[in-house]
């Protein structure tokens, strides 16, 4: 589904944020990128759409990420950050989540029908009106998903789903992950989330991979997990 | 995600004389250059080399690259640039007639052109010179020089306050356009007319400035908080005295105003 | 890192007398606006202007594309009115204004005072007299309340970019008929997109916390200054362009005698508005004319350098 072929990417002022990265992912796998902050993963996620081109190739499907297929790879692979405040800029949550359906052209009937659709799976069917700027941040959380989930991309990609939430919010949206069918990659420092939803995990430290495999052999690995910064 | 940080601040640090000079003599410095600048006339080409040798010397001792420098002279408003050009075609003053070729002919006013001429060079010049010296201070000791030069208290605090948090907004911003990116998408093979309406796009370009605005009203309810928490009652201290400019300083300070009336008084001579 | 909205006056363009008496103005104008902050607007409004002009900064670099690479921007002057008031905007657009020269070297630190009187006073005093004037007029209906946001963006902008092409003809630094026309026809298309952003942003608000828009008890002190200010401004910029550029060899004359024109040493020479354009007598018809080439020629460029630009960066 995805394929990432030795991937660089370095800052502005010459720091390497990602070195020789090399990853595949399979349609509907679920996999896991941890490790402590400042290893890399938010970067990588940012080349899965294109938002950062670093040196190396990601191929999407058939498709590498080049200014041709941008726009047409931004529609199959969702983003969803970290922070929903950068997510969420309208006045209402339906015009946040439909935004990138009126981006494409959609027609209006078919927004209206797919917005509802978003909304309904991540458990905010009433919020339509609302502001976004009066949700909490579980409610921030969901629309945020929401926002790209209308859009039916294959992939998503997501950054610290969990972090910040409580542990109703953290267990509704655990349910949600383990409920969708797209190819999931998601960025974490939530091991518990790990074992839970996620077969495989990518290990990140320094802007390598230092291990790529299944979940349950690596969070048995204490060596491995204090070595990166995985446990306290 | 860090921006450029490093390209956005004009501050390069360094250790250089220029660096080190109080930032009240390079402010005096600035302005005597920028006004001496202003006042010269046009045509005035020995003396504006002339100025251009005071801002070579400046330079050196920035010891800054001067690409760097250059590049951040290279600011020119396009809109005001062309509002200057066009009138070198008037029939003014000392002008040629220029006939390329049969049945199209323009004039060109040799006297505007060196006006605008010598106005882009003296435009240069000041830029160039206020690049070097914002380039060689930093912008906390600019607004403690103001301090010292007057400025309201009150106004040093809202720079201050603006300072601090401008990177922390532009961040902010450019997480929001970041995110606005990764959702603008076409479908592949869809013949749909992409990017919505103007009108919808500017629609969500001002959601994004009202959730910036919202978000840092609400980030100065939270720093006025804090100010209390930490004993702030409304009214700002003064900060410790600067201290007083010694007797060479104000020396220098002489030197530069009466080097800028030479300049002036060399270049009006000249014309006359 | 500059602006993108293209009002600041770089250093060498404005003669030191017209820099001078602006300072002074602009000076006269945020000592006052210092003085009601320190009164009557209470003590949490100082990190609220401080911060809230970092935040204009930085939505200055928010912009939209519109056609052929051109994109609209934000300048914010009309904002600032709306969120906080005259007298606090017009500290916003100081601290703005003034940052974007010193750090940025965005506008001349000699032109500043023009710089600040034409964004952070004629911005914020003809948004405010063209908001009140609106909100009179139409009441605060959702769509009378976006139609000023509207208004009072595209005023601002206009009227600002106006007070600026006088004053560049003023200095002697281009003839009124190439400034004047010039500059107001960019900045009213440019106005538009302020106006629209503007409206976008009011439209946010309204349905997030519309408290913040209400008008504000504070603001009822002393704001009639700053109206007064944005009628006389509006009005007589509106009257005093159209005439000048029509007669530009008359506002040379007057600037000439008022000992503006330093630089203009072609003291003797007769200015004959007969441009270019070959084959039209009509001294008036000429005029119009120079100016709509000069727009034209100036748009094409822009619509160049700014597809350029965008093309490496934005694309959302």
């Amino acid at each position: 589904m995805i394929s990432i072929n030795d991937l660089s990417f370095a800052y502005d002022d010459g720091r390497m944020a990602i070195e020789h990265v090399s990853l595949d992912f399979k349609p509907g796998e679920k996999a896991a990128l941890v490790g402590p902050n400042g290893a890399g993963k938010t970067t990588l996620l940012l080349h899965l759409n294109g938002i950062l081109r670093g040196q190396g190739s990601v191929v999407v499907g058939e498709q590498a990420v080049d200014d041709r297929t941008i726009k047409a790879i931004r529609a199959r692979v969702g983003l969803v950050f970290q922070s929903p405040d950068d997510q969420l800029f309208s006045s209402s949550v339906f015009d946040d989540v439909a935004y990138g359906l009126v981006y494409q052209g959609e027609e209006k009937i078919v927004i209206r029908e797919k917005v509802a659709q978003a909304l309904e799976v991540v458990g905010m069917p009433d919020s339509q009106a609302r502001s976004p700027y009066h949700l909490s941040l579980g409610e921030k959380k969901r629309v945020a998903l929401a926002t790209v989930l209308c859009m039916q991309p294959e992939v998503l990609a997501l950054d610290e789903p969990t972090a910040g939430l409580d542990p109703r919010g953290r267990r509704g949206i655990l349910n949600l992950l383990a409920d969708l069918d797209q190819t999931l990659i998601v960025a974490t420092h939530d091991l518990e989330m790990v074992r839970e939803i996620f077969p495989r995990v990518i290990i990140m430290d320094a802007g390598r991979v230092v291990y790529d495999g299944e979940t349950q052999a690596a969070l048995a690995d204490r060596a491995l997990l204090e070595a990166h910064g995985l446990i306290g | 995600m860090p921006v450029d940080i490093e390209q956005r601040a004009s501050y390069e640090y360094g250790d250089s004389l220029l660096h080190l000079c109080d930032a009240r003599i390079k402010i005096t410095l600035l302005m005597v250059y920028l006004i001496t600048t202003a006042l010269l006339p046009v045509g005035a080409w020995a003396v504006y080399l002339l100025m251009g040798g005071v801002l070579l010397i400046v330079a050196v001792l920035s010891e800054i690259p001067a690409s760097l420098l250059l590049k951040r002279a290279l600011l020119l408003e396009v809109p005001i640039l062309l509002v200057l050009i066009p009138q070198i075609f008037l029939k003014t003053g000392n002008f040629i007639e220029i006939n390329p070729w049969s049945g199209f002919a323009f004039s060109l006013s040799l006297t505007r052109l060196e006006r605008v001429a010598s106005l882009l060079v003296r435009s240069w010049l000041s830029l160039q010179f206020a690049v070097i010296i914002m380039s060689a201070t930093r912008f906390e000791d600019v607004l403690a020089g103001l301090r010292a030069c007057g400025l309201p208290r009150m106004l040093t605090a809202i720079f201050g306050l603006m300072w601090r948090y401008l990177y922390v907004l532009l961040d902010e911003m450019h997480n929001l356009t970041q995110a606005r990116r990764a959702r603008s998408s076409t479908l592949q093979g869809s013949f749909k007319q992409a990017g919505g309406s103007v009108w919808w796009r500017a629609q969500v370009t001002g959601g994004m400035a009202g959730m910036l605005m919202l978000r840092s009203l609400d980030r100065s309810q939270r720093i006025y908080q804090a100010m209390q928490a930490r004993g702030y009652d409304g009214e700002i201290r003064s900060e410790a005295a600067a201290i007083p400019l010694t007797k060479a300083q104000y020396f220098s300070i002489a030197a530069f105003i009466l080097a800028g009336l030479l300049m002036v008084l060399l270049a009006n001579g000249m014309a006359a | 890192m500059k602006a993108p909205v293209p009002m600041h006056i770089p250093d060498g363009f404005l003669s030191v007398a017209v820099s001078g008496i602006l300072w002074v103005v602009s000076l006269i104008f945020i000592f006052i606006a210092l003085k009601k902050a320190g009164k009557e607007i209470d003590e949490s409004r100082l990190p609220l202007v401080g911060v809230l002009a970092a935040a204009i900064f930085a939505g200055q670099m928010l912009n939209f594309a519109v056609a052929g690479g051109t994109s609209g921007h934000l300048l914010g002057a009309a904002l600032a009115v709306l969120l906080v008031g005259p007298w606090p905007a017009v500290l916003v657009m100081t601290s703005v204004v003034t940052v974007q020269a010193l750090v940025f070297q965005d506008g001349g630190v000699l032109t500043l005072g023009a710089n600040l009187f034409n964004m952070a006073i004629v911005g914020v005093a003809v948004a405010y007299f063209v908001s009140d004037l609106f909100k009179h007029w139409f009441g605060d209906k959702r769509w009378a309340t976006l139609l000023t946001a509207f208004a009072a963006g595209w005023f601002s902008i206009f009227i600002a970019a106006l007070a600026a092409s006088l004053e560049l003809a003023f200095s002697g630094t281009s003839p009124a008929n190439i400034a004047i026309p010039a500059m107001g026809g960019i900045h009213a298309l440019i106005g538009i997109g302020e106006g629209l952003i503007t409206l976008g942003a009011v439209s946010l608000i309204m349905s997030s916390k519309p408290q913040l828009l209400e008008k504000k008890a504070e603001e009822k002190v002393g704001s009639s200054f700053v109206w007064i200010s944005g009628l006389v401004l509006t009005v007589v910029l509106l009257i005093i362009s159209p005439l000048a550029s029509s007669k530009p060899d008359g506002l040379e004359w007057v600037a000439e005698k008022l000992g503006f024109l330093i630089m203009a040493q072609d003291a003797s020479y007769h200015i004959i508005p007969d441009y270019v354009l070959p084959g039209i007598q009509n001294e008036a018809l000429a005029t119009i004319m120079a100016g709509a080439v000069g727009v034209v020629i100036v748009m094409a460029l822009v619509l160049l350098l700014t597809r350029r630009k965008t093309s490496q960066t934005a694309k959302h």
